[in-house]
């Protein structure tokens, strides 16, 4: 068994390690976010799992993906490549809503879930605000949205669309 | 530009989504449970049951197609004698075994016996702080070691599929 291993292909693994690490956990929030409806004592602390997730999983493991990308695209000479600049454009996307959009609401839903289990008091019928709602709502949908635009991005890069 | 795509590279990138999707989660429990345990102990039964449909609902069914893609790519390329080949089967069939006869069944040992500990707790003096008992702590803990050494099989497994060690 010969292994001889370039450096690039060594940053080629850790590139998809930093994918897996960075946006894999997003695809299970649907199962997350259905199980936890059934026991809504549990909602805030998962919105806090899931904001914890978000700051110390996807943001730095968004970080390393960008990195690497950068070292391969310029190893191979690739900037031109219709891949290479999607893959950067959706990286920059991704933080953008991961920071500006779904953080803020992450937080949110914190302080409402919180709030609502508390108004319930000990062993009372926990109800949902239309606030929550909306806002589980609108993160399930951009979380989706994001998540369509990591599997598509898994294409470009696999089938090295435009190079 | 030229968008010209084969079927084999089609499945390959059906490949690849499929491991994000089924493993992805699996490096992020450590930061779920750390939260949990710290933030509030009461939903820890329900953020074991939350590993539980996890497992059932996500990682299953997409190791299931990273494995009937994979066995497509093996077989396209005749390559079912390489390491790397050999290697990501033995790993599935693993983690596989290992979701359906050790993690699911403690997962939901894990869920009943936090229910227990929370309502002895609760018996004692209602709304106490949990402290959960000697058996729940180990068997969380060996879930989490055994967690750690599946995300390392994966990680190793990802870097051997891409060196394309062995062939």
């Amino acid at each position: 068994m010969l292994v001889a291993v370039a450096f690039y292909e060594v940053v080629i693994a850790l590139h998809i390690l930093a994918v897996v690490l960075a946006f894999g956990a997003t695809f299970a929030y649907p199962v997350i976010f259905a199980v936890a409806a059934k026991e809504p004592r549990s909602l805030p602390t998962v919105y806090r799992a899931i904001h914890a997730i978000s700051q110390r999983v996807i943001s730095p493991g968004l970080a390393l993906v960008v990195i690497f990308g950068i070292y391969l695209a310029s190893k191979l000479h690739l900037w031109s490549s219709f891949f290479v600049q999607w893959g950067l454009g959706v990286a920059i996307v991704i933080g953008a809503v991961e920071g500006m959009y779904l953080g803020p609401r992450e937080k949110r839903l914190i302080a409402v879930s919180e709030a609502e289990v508390a108004a319930a008091g000990p062993g009372g019928e926990v109800q949902q605000s239309n606030e929550h709602k909306a806002l589980a709502r609108s993160v399930g949908v951009v979380g989706g949205l994001m998540d369509a635009l990591v599997v598509l991005t898994i294409y470009f890069m696999v089938t090295r669309t435009g190079a | 530009m030229v968008v010209a795509v084969t079927f084999y590279t089609f499945v390959l990138a059906v490949h690849i989504a499929a491991i994000v999707i089924a493993f992805g989660i699996t490096f992020a429990y450590p930061v779920m449970y750390a939260v949990g345990i710290r933030a509030e102990p009461r939903s820890m039964p329900g953020l074991h049951r939350i590993q539980d449909s996890v497992g059932k609902f996500v990682i299953s069914p997409f190791m299931g197609l990273a494995l009937l893609a994979g066995i497509y790519l093996a077989s396209k390329l005749h390559s079912f004698s390489d390491f790397y080949v050999q290697w990501g089967i033995a790993v599935i069939v693993i983690l596989g075994a290992l979701g359906g006869a050790f993690f699911a069944p403690r997962e939901r040992r894990l869920a009943e016996l936090a229910e227990r500990d929370i309502a002895a707790a609760d018996q004692s003096s209602p709304g106490a702080t949990i402290v959960f008992g000697e058996e729940y702590k180990r068997l969380r803990t060996l879930v989490f070691r055994v967690n750690v050494l599946a995300s390392a099989l994966i990680l190793l497994s990802i870097y051997f599929m891409t060196a394309q060690t062995g062939a």
